[in-house]
């Protein structure tokens, strides 16, 4: 902006030097050509009054560059005054010089205001007027010995007029020209810096934008290690209460086991001792016995079935093939399909060899696909699929039907959950087959969508003992 | 008629005992005792006991305990587990090395019990 600023008062200076300068010049030329007149026409005061005038020019000139603008704009609009109105005063309509009014608004704009520029030019008019108006009173006029028709007749007039124009459009050119180049270079000027400053922006902002980027990747990154983290505190979560889940159940299924030794024993005694010595009374007494016996058997089966998965001697680890294990399931299931659900098998093409304890695991798939043929009310399908992933065997049962709701869905291992009335289910299904599974290092998962089904999903590792 | 097996039944239980006695006594001629220790002076005092039936889990000598010590100094003794825990380390292995004969569950199934002990004569 400063430097806008110095650009435009250096042209305004360079305006004025060089008017001066061609002023000086041109001033010269036509001074020198009226001394034509005055070897015609005798000494008139006009000669000197231009005489002082060009002189003084010539001194500006020379002594421009010590000077300042202002007072050079003075001295210039005054000069002109006075050679303009003074020429009026002598020739009257013949004044040649009167031209050089048009020039004091130009040099007056440069260096004053609008306001100053036009109270000087409204006084130089009028007083222009002032003079006219004297000179049809008669009070002015122009010298006597003036011979019109001689005059009008010569080519001088002619002359001195073209210098005059010659002057004034040499001004005006030098203004306009000068004024063009001044903003045509502060405008380049302008579009280089502001090139510039759009390029320095753009990079800015394409490093802000590359920055952008790099936080957001940051960003995710680390909201990925959260939800990692999330899930790995949700599955230790998980695994410590099913363990805990596993020591208490133990302990239960020990303590419930005595009692229910002692109803059996009494139940058992009693039955024979009934037998022995109230043979009459057999009939009658046999309901109630069996309802205990019952009782004890079903309280027995479920305390059995808590601690089923554990503990069993390694002696029965043999070897099997995954894919054999999951069809001899699906015979035993006949019955339940047959009409009803459609399975569809998509094994890997490989066999797999699993080393472990056959029974139980059959137990586990089992169990899965009951609950996947039970889920389904009416007709379904069922898709058994095996594939390898990294290191593990992922074998996934895929069933059409009802679905787990959202918030059961963590629960369903734990023993005693059921979402069946009561009596047509213990709720320990999928606890035991959730403990054979991680006995053999496995890891069990649901992923389910009320209404839409359910995927059970196995994996066991590949490369401990497993893979052949 | 013959002589009844004479059998002797350990746990810390006196209603186990009792209950035991009165079930199986129509077969064999039953001996109890609430621990390991007062098993083994049974053992001694008395002649001609073929099978012992003991408890897992009892204070001051667990069945297992008892039947490695008991074996030695009566190898001709056939021995078994009843227990109300399921299938452990320790039983695998008392099953293994031959010192157990056979562990039945809690609540005992008079039936298989009999025919199994019947077994060793």
């Amino acid at each position: 902006m400063e430097r806008l600023i110095n650009t435009i008062a250096e042209a305004k200076i360079r305006i004025i030097d060089r008017s001066l300068i061609a002023s000086a010049a041109i001033g010269s030329a036509s001074y020198l050509l009226s001394l034509y007149r005055f070897f015609l026409q005798g000494f008139h005061i006009s000669f000197l009054i231009n005489l002082v005038i060009i002189i003084t020019v010539i001194i500006l000139t020379i002594m421009r560059n010590r000077l300042s603008l202002t007072f050079k704009t003075y001295v210039l609009i005054a000069l002109i005054l006075m050679l303009a109105l003074a020429d009026c005063i002598n020739y009257g309509l013949l004044s040649t010089a009167r031209v050089y009014l048009v020039l004091i608004p130009l040099f007056s704009i440069i260096s004053l205001s609008l306001r100053q520029t036009i109270v000087i030019f409204s006084g130089a008019l009028l007083t222009f007027l002032a003079i006219g108006f004297l000179h049809t009173k008669g009070i002015f006029s122009m010298p006597a010995d003036i011979e019109l028709t001689v005059y009008f007749k010569g080519f001088y007039p002619w002359l001195i007029r073209s210098l005059h124009y010659m002057l004034i459009a040499t001004i005006i050119l030098l203004v306009t020209r000068t004024f063009i180049s001044t903003y045509s270079a502060l405008i380049d000027d302008l579009e280089r810096v502001i090139k510039e400053r759009t390029d320095d922006l753009e990079a800015s902002n394409e490093e802000l934008m590359a920055t952008n980027e790099e936080i957001f990747g940051h960003r995710e990154a680390l909201q990925k290690a959260l939800s990692d983290l999330q899930n790995a505190q949700d599955q230790l979560v998980h695994s410590e209460k099913m363990a805990s889940l596993g020591v208490l159940t133990a302990g239960v299924a020990h303590e419930i086991n005595n009692p229910l030794n002692f109803i059996n024993g009494g139940i058992t005694g009693i039955e024979s001792y009934i037998k022995e010595n109230l043979p009459d009374h057999v009939q009658a007494l046999a309901p109630l016995v069996e309802g205990v016996q019952v009782g004890v058997k079903r309280a027995s089966d479920i305390v059995s079935s808590l601690g089923h998965y554990s503990r069993e001697g390694d002696a029965e680890s043999k070897t099997f093939d995954i894919h054999l294990l999951l069809d001899n399931c699906l015979i035993m299931l006949q019955h339940e399909l047959k009409h009803r659900i459609t399975i569809v098998k998509q094994y890997t093409g490989n066999s797999f060899i699993f080393a472990g304890r056959e029974g139980k695991l059959h137990q586990a798939f089992l169990n899965l696909l009951i609950n996947a043929v039970q889920s389904i009310a009416d007709r379904g399908t069922i898709t058994l699929s095996t594939k390898t992933n990294g290191d593990d065997l992922e074998i996934c049962i895929a069933d059409t039907g009802s679905g787990i709701d959202a918030e059961k869905l963590p629960r369903i291992t734990e023993p005693f959950f059921t979402t069946r009335e009561a009596g047509k289910g213990t709720g320990l299904g999928l606890w035991i087959t959730y403990n054979i599974i991680t006995d053999h290092k496995g890891k069990l998962r649901f992923v389910s969508q009320p209404g839409k089904g359910t995927q059970a999903i196995v994996t066991l590792p590949l490369n401990k003992k497993g893979k052949l | 008629m013959k002589e009844k097996l004479k059998l002797l039944y350990i746990d810390d239980e006196p209603i186990n005992l009792r209950l035991f006695e009165l079930n199986f006594r129509k077969s064999f001629e039953v001996y109890t005792a609430e621990s390991g220790f007062q098993g083994l002076g049974i053992l001694h005092k008395t002649n001609g006991i073929a099978v012992v039936v003991s408890d897992m889990k009892m204070p001051g000598m667990s069945g297992t305990e008892f039947v490695t010590q008991a074996r030695q100094l009566f190898p001709n003794v056939v021995f078994f587990i009843l227990t109300g825990f399921d299938m452990t380390d320790e039983i695998a292995l008392a099953l293994k090395e031959g010192h157990i004969r056979q562990y039945f569950r809690k609540p005992f199934n008079i039936k298989e019990m009999e025919e199994a002990i019947s077994g060793v004569l």
